[in-house]
């Protein structure tokens, strides 16, 4: 998997990647998990078919590159300080997707599953408030929207 | 000249933009798209950045209101009351929709 930015790793190294290519999640879970780890808590943001009532054909993602991912780590640092965890990462799409891709992937490896789950939920909720990405919907009807 | 008088003089000056600055902008999402570009270089009378960005407002036509936009110099989240230097890049924020 090529990585923009920041190239994602164990321990504390970066964490928060964009990537302009399909996401494997299995890669992913498998370069985080940890031996001592009891839980892994994966969350997939994954494009769906539609929003608001309108029947979506595919998504397109823009990010202000350094702001998205210095904001990115952020987040992720601030989710090890909180809660206790043995590593995380996420990586966010980039570009064009279809439906079914997934889009955003969170992962969380904890002793324990409270910290595993509570620090997932964490980040996504951070990552979409804070941290500059921009999506657009494509349509049924052909017409298209940033939201 | 006392301490405080040399900090409101020179403040006094810094608001004072009786020439044109160069900045630089760099657009995303809805706002690249309606000027067309991904960035560029102008010289702006605008003294802050809500200054600038009305006066871009009033020339290109942008949608969003400021009042739902951010506003980035030098990759630092700022107020609109900014004051804009000679060189800053400056970026216009829409809410964020990732995730």
């Amino acid at each position: 998997m090529r990585f923009l930015g920041a190239r994602p790793g164990k321990g504390n190294d970066a964490m928060f990647s964009l990537f302009d290519q399909p996401i494997d999640s299995a890669e992913l879970r498998r370069r985080y998990d940890a031996p001592e780890a009891g839980a892994f808590v994966v969350f997939e943001g994954v494009v769906r078919n539609h929003n608001g009532g309108r029947s979506v054909t595919s998504l397109e993602y823009e990010a202000y590159r350094e702001t998205a991912i210095a904001e990115g780590e952020k987040v992720l640092g601030e989710a090890r300080a909180r809660f206790d965890i043995v590593d995380l990462a996420c990586v966010h799409r980039v570009g064009s997707l279809q439906i079914g891709e997934v889009a955003v992937w969170v992962g969380v490896a904890a002793a324990h599953r409270d910290a595993a789950f509570s620090a997932c939920r964490f980040v996504i909720d951070e990552i979409k408030s804070r941290v500059p990405i921009w999506k657009k919907e494509y349509y049924a009807d052909e017409e298209q929207r940033w939201l | 000249m006392s301490i405080d008088g040399a900090i409101m003089k020179k403040s006094a000056v810094q608001l004072d933009h009786a020439d044109p600055i160069q900045v630089s902008l760099h657009y995303f999402a809805i706002l690249r798209e309606e000027r067309g570009l991904e960035s560029e270089k102008i010289y702006t009378l605008g003294r802050t950045a809500g200054e600038l960005y009305d006066k871009l407002r009033g020339v290109h036509g942008f949608t969003p209101d400021p009042s739902c936009l951010k506003v980035a110099v030098n990759d630092e989240i700022v107020s609109w009351e900014r004051i804009l230097d000679e060189g800053d890049n400056i970026v216009f924020l829409p809410p964020f929709s990732g995730g």
